[in-house]
C-alpha cells in the first residue's frame, strides 16, 4: 500500500511487529491490543463500500479469525496493517459479489483481478484505502500525544460540528486566545510522530 | 509531500473527512475471545507463577537466621496459585539437600530444576535434590502449562 508514504510512520510498524511476535508467544494482551488498534480500519473498509453494519462486523470477525489462523505464517509481521487491509477488502468484495449473486473469487489473485476492473470512483478503489489507512495512521499518531492535544485535535477537527475555540478553552481550562497557538503546536507534533522514520 | 506545512494541511484534511467508527462492541469482544482457545490448545504455552513464602520452620527461622547446622531440617511452604510446595532443607557437612513436594493436581513427571541439577517429581508429587552447593538459587518446577518458581532460595 504506496500510497500511505506521505506518512512513514517507521514506529507505528515497529509496534505492530512487536504485537504480533508477542501474540505468537501466547501474549493475549497483545492479541487485544492488536484487535483495538485495527477494528476501526478493518470495520472502515465494509462499510466504505456499502455493506450493512451486520454485514460488515461479519467482515471484522472474519478478518481477525484469519489472522488468529495464521498468525504464526505471516511472514512481514511490521506489515500487518496492509495485511489486515488485503484481507478485509478480500472478505468485503466477497460479500458485495455475494449480495449481487455474481460469482465470488476465490483466491487473492483472482480478487485483485476483479479489483483492478473498478471504476475509479468505486466504493473500494485504491484512494478510498488509502485515506482509510492514513486515517487509521493519524489516530494511532494522535493518540501518543499528550492528552490535552488529543483533546484540542479531537474537538475541533474530529467532531462534527467542530467544537468552537472557546469551546475547547473551556474543556481544557485555557483562555480562548491560547487555543490557536496550542492547536498549531499539536499539529506540529502530530506531523512529526507521523514522520517518523 | 514537499514540507511540514503541506502535510499539516493534509492531516487537517484527513481528520475533518474521518467518518469511521469504533465497530460493534461485541464483534471486538468475540474477536478478542478467540485467542482464549489459542492458550487452551496449545498446552507447551506456559504460564509462569512465582511462588510466595507463606511459612518457614526450623533451626532460627523465628529469629530470621538462615543458616541450619548439620543434620538440621528447614521446612518451607510456599503458595504458587491454587498449589503448595512444602520444601525441607537438610544441611550436611558441605552442601545441602532439598527434598520437596508439591501439594496439587496433575505434577506427576514435572520437571524440577535448580542450578542444572533436575529431576522428575513422582507420583505422590514428590523430589529430591542432592549436594547442592551453598548459594543463592531459583528453584523451577515445570508442568504442561505452569512453571512455579521459587525465587532466591537461599542454602546457607
Amino acid at each position: 500500500m504506496s500510497g500511505t508514504s506521505a506518512f512513514k510512520a517507521k514506529d507505528q510498524e515497529r509496534e505492530d511487529a512487536t504485537l504480533v511476535k508477542a501474540c505468537r508467544k501466547g501474549d493475549e494482551n497483545a492479541w487485544n491490543d492488536l484487535v483495538d488498534r485495527y477494528q476501526r480500519l478493518v470495520f472502515a473498509i465494509p462499510r466504505r463500500s456499502g455493506l450493512s453494519e451486520a454485514q460488515a462486523a461479519d467482515v471484522l470477525q472474519e478478518t481477525f479469525l484469519t489472522l488468529f489462523e495464521k498468525l504464526d505464517e505471516i511472514e512481514k509481521p511490521e506489515k500487518i496493517r496492509s495485511w489486515l487491509v488485503t484481507t478485509s477488502k478480500f472478505k468485503t468484495w466477497a460479500v458485495v459479489r455475494k449480495n449481487k449473486g455474481i460469482y465470488s473469487p476465490d483466491t487473492e489473485e483472482e480478487m485483485e483481478l476483479e479489483m483492478s476492473n473498478l471504476k475509479d470512483d468505486a466504493p473500494l478503489a485504491e484512494d478510498s484505502l488509502v485515506q482509510l489507512e492514513q486515517q487509521h495512521l493519524i489516530r494511532t499518531a494522535l493518540g501518543k500525544l499528550e492528552e490535552r492535544c488529543q483533546k484540542i485535535l479531537s474537538m475541533i477537527y474530529l467532531t462534527e460540528p467542530a467544537a468552537s475555540y472557546a469551546e475547547v478553552a473551556e474543556a481544557i481550562g485555557v483562555g480562548a486566545t491560547s487555543i490557536s497557538p496550542l492547536r498549531s503546536r499539536c499539529l506540529k507534533k502530530l506531523e512529526k510522530v507521523l514522520s517518523r522514520s | 509531500m514537499k514540507n511540514s506545512e503541506e502535510k499539516i494541511e493534509k492531516i487537517i484534511n484527513l481528520m475533518q473527512t474521518d467518518d469511521s467508527i469504533d465497530a460493534p462492541a461485541d464483534s471486538v469482544l468475540w474477536s478478542k475471545n478467540l485467542f482464549k482457545s489459542r492458550l487452551n490448545e496449545q498446552p507447551g504455552m506456559l504460564k509462569t507463577i512465582v511462588a510466595t513464602l507463606i511459612r518457614e520452620l526450623g533451626p532460627g527461622a523465628a529469629f530470621g537466621e538462615r543458616s541450619a547446622s548439620v543434620g538440621k531440617v528447614r521446612q518451607m511452604l510456599f503458595e504458587a496459585g491454587d498449589n503448595r510446595v512444602d520444601l525441607r532443607v537438610s544441611a550436611k557437612t558441605d552442601t545441602f539437600d532439598v527434598r520437596g513436594q508439591i501439594l496439587g493436581r496433575n505434577w506427576e513427571n514435572a520437571r524440577v530444576e535448580i542450578s542444572g541439577q533436575i529431576a522428575n517429581v513422582d507420583k505422590f508429587g514428590a523430589f529430591v535434590l542432592v549436594d547442592l552447593d551453598p548459594g543463592t538459587y531459583d528453584l523451577s518446577i515445570r508442568g504442561d502449562n505452569i512453571d512455579i518458581v521459587l525465587k532466591g532460595l537461599e542454602l546457607v
